[in-house]
């Protein structure tokens, strides 16, 4: 690890990113709420799922990322895979809760009821949890070293399971009797929507990148205030040492 | 250098497990107490009829199940740590996984045991037939196989993974229950299935149960010796 004590310079790119993405997002708001068409039977209440399904397919995303770091951390044991694995997973979670909010409230008025043991919606809260346990696993070790080997096995296995859930929860339900209408969005969406829809989907992938971009900084810079702390200590030991030979 | 193969290895981890556990029996014991008073407990909260028992009866046996796996699989690291031998079996000429495999046969085969064992208690206490052989018994003990190899499948890797941990005792079932999800969906229904007149065994359960052993096993044996590095 080279001790750069320097803060890294921000690229233009850096510079550029946030407010294209805030004009994204600015667009991408716009369109769901003005220019997307009404829907015929649920009305306005509709356009939350112009950020409700992008939402739940950036945590997807997310998750993903977390895989990929989980294995590539195991596999090459550079740090930086860790910082990018908690950091993909914190902002998968928040994008995560943002679908088991918005889906309760699209829910409340067009099927009657907050919540329901729907496949979709029980595999959603499964895998919210999965990582939850996978942020809770990580601060319940304390050495560095150890947390990001155990949290990496544990990502890895949570990842896998997420399949067998949903197929798993999918065959559950079909055992039992559906409460709920089905229906919501699902098939054929108008070409308008579409549009509209890949807009909301690019303002929050866009939002995620910046998000894990700067989750991913706290956790370099923890990292260097950690070890710039045991540097400083050390000298402060050695110091003594020597304090002590010349008296 | 491997001097020895994986499966003579892990028979041999297998072996010490199950000498180290039959000297005091303390594990198998407690975890056969614990599931008796889950499965009592249950009676209190519920009280339920013989078709009431009929419907939720898998639901609460593997609840049960599930719950004691959780907390008896602990110990098999935990108790490497008093004398500092997970150390000197690392040093051992074995495939680290080895370790993984001879440890969780054993705690698979304690809980089958645990399972095995109260099972009949199970079905007086709530009024089921475990008869006929082969439509009702013979498939019940298949899932009763196949979901325990999963979760202590998974559960040993989680064990090794909260050893190191703060409040492991506490973090390794919250690890466990999320990801046996699948697990406990595909054999709780099941066995109601199995125990509903007339008996049959849901064959998607089946394939559920056989893929989570396969993609977990493997996992294991893919990256769980990276839990025993130092």
């Amino acid at each position: 690890m080279a001790h750069d004590t320097t803060p890294t310079p921000r690229s233009t790119l850096d510079l550029l990113a946030t407010p294209a993405v805030a004009v994204l997002f600015l667009a991408a708001g716009y369109a769901a709420l003005f220019v997307a068409p009404t829907e015929r039977t649920m009305g306005d209440i509709q356009r939350i799922f112009y950020f409700h399904v992008p939402s739940a397919w950036t945590a997807f995303v997310a998750f993903f990322l977390v895989f990929i770091a989980n294995i590539a951390f195991l596999t090459g044991r550079r740090p930086h895979w860790d910082w990018l694995a908690v950091s993909a997973a914190e902002v998968g979670m928040a994008f995560c809760t943002v679908v088991l909010i918005t889906g309760p409230l699209w829910a409340r008025p067009v099927w009657g009821i907050w919540w329901t043991w729907d496949a979709r919606l029980t595999s959603t809260l499964v895998l919210w949890l999965l990582y939850l346990t996978y942020l809770l696993l990580r601060t319940l070790v304390d050495d560095p070293a150890r947390r990001a080997i155990v949290s990496a096995v544990f990502g890895i296995f949570a990842f896998l399971d997420v399949p067998l859930v949903y197929m798993s929860i999918r065959w559950w339900r079909t055992q039992h009797p559906q409460p709920v209408i089905a229906g919501g969005e699902g098939s054929g969406l108008e070409p308008l929507m579409w549009r509209v829809f890949l807009l909301c989907w690019v303002a929050l992938l866009g939002l995620m990148v910046l998000l894990i971009r700067q989750r991913y900084r706290l956790e370099r810079a923890r990292h260097e205030l950690a070890e710039l702390a045991l540097a400083a200590d050390e000298r402060v030991a050695v110091g003594k040492g020597s304090g002590h030979s010349g008296t | 250098m491997l001097t020895t193969s994986l499966l003579p290895a892990a028979l041999t981890i297998l072996a010490k497990e199950l000498r180290l556990e039959f000297r005091t029996r303390e594990l198998l014991t407690t975890t056969v107490v614990f599931v008796l008073m889950v499965v009592v407990l249950f009676s209190f909260t519920f009280e339920p009829t013989a078709a009431e028992s009929r419907r939720m009866g898998g639901g609460l046996l593997w609840i049960a199940f599930l719950f004691a796996g959780s907390l008896m699989l602990q110990p098999s690291f935990t108790r490497e740590h008093t004398n500092e031998t997970l150390a000197a079996l690392r040093l051992a000429p074995i495939d680290p996984f080895a370790i993984f495999l001879g440890k969780l046969l054993a705690n698979f085969l304690f809980l089958l045991f645990a399972e095995l064992l109260l099972l009949p208690v199970f079905a007086v206490f709530y009024d089921l037939t475990l008869l006929p052989l082969t439509a009702r018994l013979l498939p019940l003990l298949l899932v009763l196989i196949l979901g325990t190899f999963g979760l202590v499948t998974a559960g040993t890797v989680f064990a090794a993974i909260s050893a190191h941990a703060r409040l492991r005792e506490l973090l390794l079932p919250v690890l466990l229950l999320i990801v046996l999800t699948p697990v406990l969906i595909s054999a709780a229904l099941s066995t109601s299935a199995l125990l509903a007149d007339p008996p049959e065994l849901p064959g998607t359960a089946l394939v559920l149960l056989v893929s989570f052993d396969v993609v977990f096993l493997t996992a294991a044996w893919l990256f769980g010796e990276y839990l025993f590095e130092e």
